[in-house]
C-alpha cells in the first residue's frame, strides 16, 4: 500500500449520521494516533474502513492507491491488504479457530497454504502473543477473556500480514507486561513497513510505540493533525484545549442506547 | 451403554430406563424409519446416573417428535439435537425435562437449519418440581433461517416450583448474527464462505458428539452439500 485517503466521508448507522466528512490521508509507514472525545466517530471510522454494513456512506470515498473502495465489501478490503483488529471481538460459537485461521490465510492467497506451513506459521503466532496454542481447537473467541480476545486479534494480525493495519482500542484489557508484548509486535511490523490507525484512550501504549503522526476526531470529522507531541498533550490535558486555542466546539454525545433484547433471546434481521 | 444407530427403528411410543451411565446417538437419515404418528420418547434417569442422547436429523420429511425425560436424585441428563429441515416439511421438536428429585443436571441444546419454506419449531420446558433442591438446568435452541420463506420457532420454557436451584434458557432465532458475518469477512472470507462456517459452527459439536467416525463423516459431507 502506498496511500489510503478519506475523502469527506458522511456515514450514518440506524438513521444517525456520526461521520460529518470526515477527510484523512495515510501514507504507506505511517502509524497515526487516531484520538477524540467519546462518541465522536473514532470506531466509526474504522469500521467505515473496514467496510462494516451496518455503516451506511452517504457521501465522500475511500481511496487505497487511489482506487475507489467505499463500495467494496469487507472480505474485499481485506485481500486488498487492510486488517481491522476490533475493540469486542465477537463470539463465534461452533466455528472452530484453527478453520477459520485456515480459511482466512487461503482467502489471501492464490494456492491454499500446506498443512505443515499453517501449523508453523500459527505455533509461532501463538507464542509470539503469549497464547497456548491449544486454543487454536476451541470455539472463535469463545470463552476467551478480554485480554485473550486483544491478543488473538493481533494473532490474526501476524497471520495475515496487512499492508494496514486498524488497531480500535487494542490496548483495553491487557495488563502491563501483555501491553509491552504487543507494543513490540506493532514496532516490529512498523519495522517492516506495516501501516497503522490506532484508537486508544491511553497514552502508554502510544509511548510504547511512538506513532509519528496523531489525528483529532470531533463531531464525526478531523478537527486537528499534528504529531506524537499532540497525542501526548491530549493525554496530560484532556480535549478542553482544543475549545480554547482552535475554537473548536466540542458537542456533547447524545446518543441514545441500543437494546439488544431481553431474557437471553436474541433476535437478528434476515439478510 | 453406549449405543450409536444410524436410522433406528422409531417407534409411536417408547420407554428407555436408565440403570448405568449411557451414551446413545441417533443419526436419522431415512424417511422409511418414520411411524405414521407423533414419535414419543419416555426417559427414566434412575438415581445417580447420566445419560446423554444426541439426535442427529436430516429427515426430508414432516416429524413431531416428543421426548420426556425424568430425573430421579442426582441424576445427570445431556440432550442434544441437529435438525435440517427441508422443503415445506414441518418438524416440531419437543423435549420436555422434568426434574423430580434434588440434585439432577441437565442441558438441553436443539440447534437447526431451516432451508427452506417449511417450518422448524423447538418447544420445551425444564421443570424443577417441589424438592429437587440443588438441581440445575438450562433449555437453549437456536434456529438459522436460510429463507425469507421458513417459518422457525424456539421456545425453551422453565417451570420452577423449588429454591435453591440454577435455571437458564437462551434463544436464537432469524438469519445471521450480523456481527459474527462482518468479523469473519473483515478477514477476507466471502458472504458465502462466512455464512457456510457458521451454519456448519451451529451444527457440527452436535454432530461430532455421535463419536462414530463414518457417522460423523457422512453428516458433514450432507451439510457441504447445502446450498447457502
Amino acid at each position: 500500500m502506498e496511500e489510503l485517503e478519506v475523502k469527506n466521508i458522511v456515514a450514518e448507522a440506524e438513521g444517525n449520521q456520526i461521520l460529518n466528512g470526515c477527510s484523512l490521508k495515510v501514507k504507506s509507514g505511517d502509524c497515526l494516533a487516531l484520538l477524540g472525545p467519546n462518541g465522536h466517530g473514532k470506531s466509526t471510522l474504522l469500521n467505515v474502513l473496514m467496510g462494516d454494513p451496518r455503516y451506511v456512506v452517504k457521501s465522500g470515498s475511500i481511496l487505497l492507491d487511489k482506487t475507489d473502495i467505499t463500495k467494496l465489501t469487507p472480505d474485499l478490503r481485506s485481500q486488498k491488504g487492510l486488517f481491522m483488529a476490533f475493540q469486542n471481538p465477537p463470539d463465534v460459537p461452533g466455528v472452530v479457530t484453527m478453520d477459520f485461521f485456515r480459511a482466512s490465510i487461503n482467502a489471501h492467497q492464490k494456492q491454499p497454504i500446506s498443512l505443515l506451513n499453517f501449523y508453523k506459521s500459527t505455533t509461532t503466532a501463538y507464542k509470539e502473543v503469549g497464547l497456548d496454542s491449544d486454543m487454536a481447537s476451541r470455539h472463535l473467541n469463545e470463552g476467551y477473556s478480554g485480554g485473550e480476545k486483544k491478543r488473538n486479534e493481533i494473532l490474526q494480525m501476524l497471520l495475515l500480514k496487512p499492508s494496514i493495519a486498524l488497531l480500535d482500542e487494542i490496548d483495553s484489557g491487557l495488563d502491563v507486561d501483555a501491553l509491552t508484548q504487543i507494543a513490540g509486535i506493532i514496532n516490529e511490523l512498523k519495522k517492516q513497513g506495516t501501516t497503522f490507525i490506532i484508537v486508544s484512550h491511553y497514552d502508554r501504549l502510544y509511548d510504547l510505540i511512538n506513532p509519528n503522526r496523531t489525528a483529532v476526531i470531533v463531531n464525526g470529522k478531523i478537527a486537528l493533525e499534528g504529531d506524537s507531541s499532540l497525542a501526548k498533550r491530549i493525554s496530560k490535558e484532556g480535549y478542553s484545549f482544543l475549545e480554547r486555542e482552535y475554537g473548536i466546539d466540542i458537542k456533547k454525545n447524545e446518543k441514545k442506547p441500543v437494546s439488544i433484547g431481553a431474557c437471553a433471546a436474541k433476535q437478528v434481521a434476515i439478510k | 451403554m453406549n449405543k450409536i444407530v444410524k436410522n433406528p427403528t422409531l417407534k409411536e411410543k417408547a420407554e428407555i430406563i436408565i440403570k448405568e451411565d449411557s451414551s446413545l446417538g441417533y443419526f436419522l437419515h431415512d424417511e422409511k424409519i418414520l411411524p405414521a404418528g407423533k414419535i414419543n420418547l419416555h426417559l427414566i434417569l434412575e438415581k445417580g446416573t447420566k445419560l446423554t442422547l444426541t439426535l442427529v436429523d436430516y429427515l426430508n420429511a414432516s416429524l413431531d417428535f416428543e421426548v420426556q425425560a425424568d430425573l430421579k436424585e442426582g441424576s445427570v441428563l445431556y440432550l442434544n439435537l441437529a435438525s435440517l429441515c427441508f422443503k415445506d416439511n414441518m418438524k416440531i421438536f419437543r423435549f420436555d425435562v422434568n426434574h423430580n428429585e434434588g440434585s439432577t443436571y441437565s442441558r438441553t441444546k436443539m440447534n437447526g437449519v431451516n432451508l427452506s419454506n417449511g417450518t422448524l419449531k423447538f418447544l420445551g420446558s425444564s421443570f424443577i418440581k417441589n424438592g429437587a433442591h440443588k438441581s440445575d438446568t438450562r433449555q437453549e435452541g437456536r434456529i438459522t433461517n436460510l429463507s425469507l420463506a421458513a417459518k422457525s420457532e424456539v421456545s425453551p420454557a422453565l417451570l420452577i416450583k423449588d429454591n435453591d436451584v440454577k435455571a437458564s434458557h437462551g434463544a436464537a432465532l432469524g438469519a445471521y448474527n450480523p456481527t459474527e458475518l462482518y468479523y469473519l469477512m473483515s478477514r477476507g472470507l466471502s458472504l458465502e464462505e462466512s455464512k457456510k462456517l457458521i451454519t456448519y459452527g451451529s451444527l457440527l459439536p452436535i454432530i461430532e458428539s455421535l463419536k462414530d467416525e463414518n457417522l460423523v463423516t457422512e453428516a458433514k459431507e450432507v451439510l457441504g452439500g447445502l446450498k447457502i
